[in-house]
């Protein structure tokens, strides 16, 4: 067995171990997904489809790069063709498919990034058609310069395989992706740049495997930013369930526990905070929910608290800001069907009061109707 | 013997022919003050409306006089020095005022009150609907998320308006928060809708003596800069095509984004010349 095959059984490890990495996440998002995109809004179920898609993607990718592999092996095994022309053009298929797909794949995470920021599909619909015809353009340079490098390593003239290869596989799609990630980044950028609860995504777990697998992948094999992309895409798996810990499945409040969890995260960033409004309609709990998340703003925390009170918190705000916001949700209890009473009070943090002695006094704080 | 009274709506009517037709309307509005001199007979010698306006460092607030007249310069001197007195009351910092064609006796009395005054190109520029014809802005197509305010809900204006205060936008209109649906015109004020939700108003007053004065243009969300400009080019194209010709349209600059944008929109177009006055107050502890 010559020493290229070898390197082949190490690819084949390596693409096997993403897609086991795949299809972990598939299936637990299969299982559990409800319980991680928290919430059965179409906001939620967008996501969850994104991720679904996203390691789908991927999976074809590794499947297609394991079959290839095999190919390769069984051929050296049988014929030794390990430095045929047959062998380019499957390394040349293996590479272009990596490349179109990791391509997708940063695409799909940017908007992944923006819905968890923005949670909003019409805005897609505005910003993103560029994008997609970006990718599109550079999939189909990538395809034809691929088919061009086929033909001529088919015709064995290596001299100017080599030169295509670095236009399109390592140019135009990696300046693609780029271009996605730092868009990625951006939008982050700009939602962490005001008061904000945590987010629950974080960049780096998914840029740093990434980034080093495509490295890797680049110099050795592209078996290796597969490997990298299923690592970040496991990371931000893992990141996105802790959320599920603190949302209410039904509401897509928070619950209780992210309280003291979200005082001590604005604290250590130095936002103000520690003000809010304590909602309670003793046996409308429902339409009261209902009401209140027409307030969800970005600025804007909902909490549900285990006694069935609802808790809006925003930063610094002015007294008639928050008396305007008792009477939208007054205003929206009483045109209900049937209409029902809210008992609301405004709750602020005193001078002194730390965030745990806070987050006590705003569960015990009682509500009279 | 003059008596310095707050104007209520028992004396309005007294005060009302010394006021400017559209002053009377902002009378009653939460962050308005207003002072009359009242003679024996019951009849107004001289009035001085003011308006709280809040800082944009949020640390105490200024006070705009937006109307004075006095009957003579006494009138005048006993408005002020009462007018001092409030304004310590409220934690009023600064006050000022634009006027255009102030009379010599008037600028005596103010620089007697310790106001700086200054001759300058004035906030304000007032021109006619028809002159929006000659925007290349009003033929954009607007998108269909685009609506006059006359086609929301009550409650659906107030989500809105929540929206806007809770980001701090509110434009001119420091009381954005209390004030209803229909101080706006329905016609020619817009706003955006986005995912079900309202992101953002461009929102015009209508004075009572029919002048067009937007006093709220604002976006929230990723795409707020799209959404400015198709809430300008709807309510622009709305105004020409329902506002008797002559209407005129006040647009108040009132601070650099709309001077960027008035700069934009009307290149070359200056304000009236006007009287600016400065004071700062002593804001009183106790």
């Amino acid at each position: 067995m010559e020493t290229g095959a070898i390197g082949y059984y190490i690819f084949t490890a390596v693409d096997l171990a993403a897609l086991l990495i795949n299809l972990r996440i598939i299936i637990d998002l299969k299982n559990i997904g409800g319980g991680v995109f928290a919430g059965v809004n179409p906001e939620s179920r967008a996501k969850r489809t994104m991720f679904l898609l996203m390691c789908s993607l991927a999976m074809i990718e590794n499947i297609t790069s394991v079959i290839n592999d095999i190919i390769i092996i069984t051929m050296d095994i049988m014929y030794r063709f390990t430095d045929s022309v047959f062998l380019q053009v499957l390394q040349m298929v293996d590479v272009f498919l990596s490349g179109a797909v990791s391509t997708l794949l940063v695409l799909l995470w940017m908007l992944f990034v923006d819905h968890c920021v923005y949670k909003s599909l019409e805005h897609f619909k505005k910003r993103y058609p560029p994008y997609f015809v970006m990718a599109g353009i550079g999939i189909l340079i990538s395809a034809v310069s691929s088919c061009f490098t086929i033909s001529i390593s088919l015709r064995q003239e290596t001299t100017m395989w080599a030169v295509v290869m670095v236009l399109d596989t390592f140019i135009v799609l990696p300046v693609l992706q780029l271009i996605f990630a730092v868009t990625a980044y951006r939008i982050v950028a700009g939602y962490q740049k005001e008061r904000r609860p945590p987010l629950f995504l974080r960049l780096s777990v998914f840029i740093i495997p990434v980034v080093a697998g495509c490295v890797i992948g680049g110099i050795v094999h592209s078996s290796f930013a597969s490997l990298g992309f299923a690592i970040g895409l496991l990371l931000t798996w893992k990141i996105q369930g802790n959320r599920s810990r603190y949302m209410d499945r039904d509401s897509g409040f928070y619950t209780q526990d992210f309280l003291r969890v979200m005082y001590d995260h604005l604290e250590k960033r130095g936002y103000l905070n520690g003000k809010g409004v304590i909602f309670s309609a003793p046996g409308n709990t429902d339409a009261l929910v209902k009401a209140v998340s027409q307030l969800d703003y970005d600025n804007i925390e909902l909490f549900l608290l285990e006694d069935g009170k609802v808790l809006l918190t925003t930063g610094e705000q002015k007294q008639e800001a928050m008396e305007l916001i008792i009477r939208f949700v007054e205003a929206c209890a009483s045109e209900t069907d049937p209409p029902f009473t809210v008992s609301t009070e405004i709750i602020e943090r005193g001078e002194g009061e730390s965030a745990g002695a806070f987050t006590e006094r705003i569960i015990k704080y009682e509500c009279g109707i | 013997m003059l008596e310095i009274l707050e104007i209520t709506e028992d004396i309005q009517n007294s005060c009302e022919e010394l006021m400017h037709p559209d002053t009377s309307e902002n009378l009653a509005r939460r962050n308005s003050r207003s002072l009359a001199a009242m003679n024996e007979e019951g009849s107004a010698e001289g009035i001085l409306v003011w308006m709280l306006k809040d800082k944009a460092d949020k640390e105490g607030s200024e006070a705009e006089l937006i109307d004075f007249k006095g009957l003579d310069k006494g009138v005048m001197e006993k408005l002020l020095n009462e007018y001092g007195d409030r304004t310590g009351e409220d934690g009023v910092d600064r006050s000022f005022f634009e006027r255009a064609g102030m009379a010599s006796e008037d600028r005596d009395v103010f620089l007697a009150a310790e106001f700086d005054l200054e001759e300058k190109e004035g906030r304000d520029i007032i021109l006619d609907v028809s002159e929006l014809g000659s925007l290349k802005i009003k033929k954009k197509k607007v998108p269909d998320s685009i609506k006059n305010i006359g086609e929301l809900q009550e409650l659906q204006f107030m989500q809105g308006i929540t929206n806007c205060v809770l980001h701090e936008k509110t434009g001119l209109m420091d009381d954005l928060a209390v004030m209803p649906r229909d101080w706006y015109d329905p016609t020619v004020s817009s706003f955006v809708r986005t995912d079900g939700r309202i992101n953002g108003f461009f929102l015009i007053h209508r004075t009572p003596s029919g002048i067009l004065m937007p006093v709220l243009l604002t976006a929230i969300g990723p795409d707020s800069r799209m959404d400015l400009l198709n809430m300008l080019c709807y309510s622009i194209n709305a105004a020409i095509n329902t506002c008797p010709e002559g209407t005129k349209i006040l647009i108040r600059r009132h601070e650099e984004e709309v001077y960027a944008l008035a700069s934009y929109l009307l290149p070359g177009r200056k304000g009236e010349t006007v009287w600016a006055g400065n004071r700062t107050e002593e804001v009183s502890l106790f």
